[in-house]
């Protein structure tokens, strides 16, 4: 892919600023959301990772081209 | 003191709602409060036909032709003043189809028409909060609607009218940089409702930061490939509807607050309390 580390930055920053939110959202208390922001950035990297390689497996072995 | 609630069932909160979506203040009305029903609808009626007015009522002539259907105003922040919209696409629909010059000020029109959405959604949640105070000794101010929609103003600023500023300073710098970052990839092109109908409509719900961008960088003439254009449009959007669940973290709290007010509802409190105790 062209430029593959400036978009895995832009979604870093967008997956920071969405785990951010999520901590807001979920819990009522300040100090504990901001502790919880390593934990749900881990979460959401992790599931968008594996989703990657799901859809990069499917590709791989299920996508066929006529 | 405790809250005496009333043993006749009250008013439905629900349908106090969905009136007020369709008629702004209607809601208000049948829940006994006339004066606010009527300032409501003169006020949120009255911002959209002065956007009508400016805009000459041609907002959705903004719709590519295959984007034109019955359900086009959906995804739009008009759909928060249903019947305003709904007579808006009966009257004015997508236009006679002939390229026509736009009205100058037709960016600000929208702005109007969107406007008396959110200030018509804020309302809802107003009649609806208000609905279910019915029955108990104390009446209800306006704080919550006003909390939510400064929380849409500006980002993060629901949050510090409630007095929790960590949490208003969190909102407001990741939201505002994802934007800026966004419309900086999009060297501005996304601020622009003619060209991007419903990532504006996303961008519509971050409030004041989107409005003076589109002031001050708005409507440039695109004269080349903007590299990461795609990006900058998505992180904008974003940015606006990531922007909704801070406003719903604002509405429990003032909801929590007006349903029971002798018990504080936030958990800093908790511990404010516990600690003098």
């Amino acid at each position: 892919m062209k430029d593959l580390p400036i978009h895995l930055l832009l979604f870093a920053f967008v997956g920071l600023v969405i785990s951010g939110l999520n901590a807001v959202f979920a819990d009522p208390d300040d100090a504990s959301a901001l502790r919880s922001l390593p934990r749900r950035c881990l979460w959401f990297f992790g599931g968008c990772g594996v989703l990657a390689v799901l859809i990069l497996l499917a590709e791989r072995f299920l996508a066929r081209t006529w | 003191m405790s809250v005496q609630r009333a043993s006749t069932p009250g008013p439905s909160p629900d349908f106090a709602a969905i009136l007020t979506w369709f008629v702004p203040g209607a809601g208000h009305l049948y829940l006994g409060k006339a004066l606010l029903g009527v300032v409501a609808f003169v006020a949120v009626q009255g911002l959209y036909l002065v956007g009508i007015r400016l805009s000459e009522g041609r907002l959705f002539e903004f719709l590519e032709p295959d984007l034109q259907g019955p359900l086009a105003g959906g995804l739009s922040p008009e759909v928060g003043n249903l019947g305003a919209l709904v007579w808006h696409m009966k009257a004015y629909g997508f236009g006679p189809g002939i390229p026509r010059p736009w009205p100058s000020h037709i960016h600000l029109g929208s702005w109007l028409t969107a406007a008396s959405g959110m200030l018509n959604a804020c309302l809802m949640l107003h009649a609806h909060l208000l609905a279910r105070r019915r029955g108990t000794s104390r009446s209800l101010s306006l704080r919550p609607a006003l909390q939510v929609l400064a929380g849409w103003l500006v980002p993060g600023l629901g949050h510090a009218l409630q007095r929790r500023f960590t949490r208003a300073a969190v909102v407001f710098v990741l939201l505002v940089g994802l934007f800026a970052l966004g419309t900086a990839l999009a060297e501005g092109s996304n601020l622009d409702r003619e060209r991007h109908f419903y990532y504006w409509g996303g961008q519509f719900l971050l409030g004041a930061p989107a409005m003076i961008a589109e002031v001050l960088h708005g409507h440039a003439r695109v004269v080349r490939d903007i590299p990461y254009v795609d990006a900058g449009l998505v992180m904008g959007c974003l940015a606006g509807l990531l922007n909704v669940l801070a406003l719903l973290d604002v509405f429990a709290q003032a909801e929590a607050r007006a349903l029971s007010p002798d018990v504080p509802a936030v958990v800093q409190e908790r511990g404010r309390v516990q600690a003098t105790a």
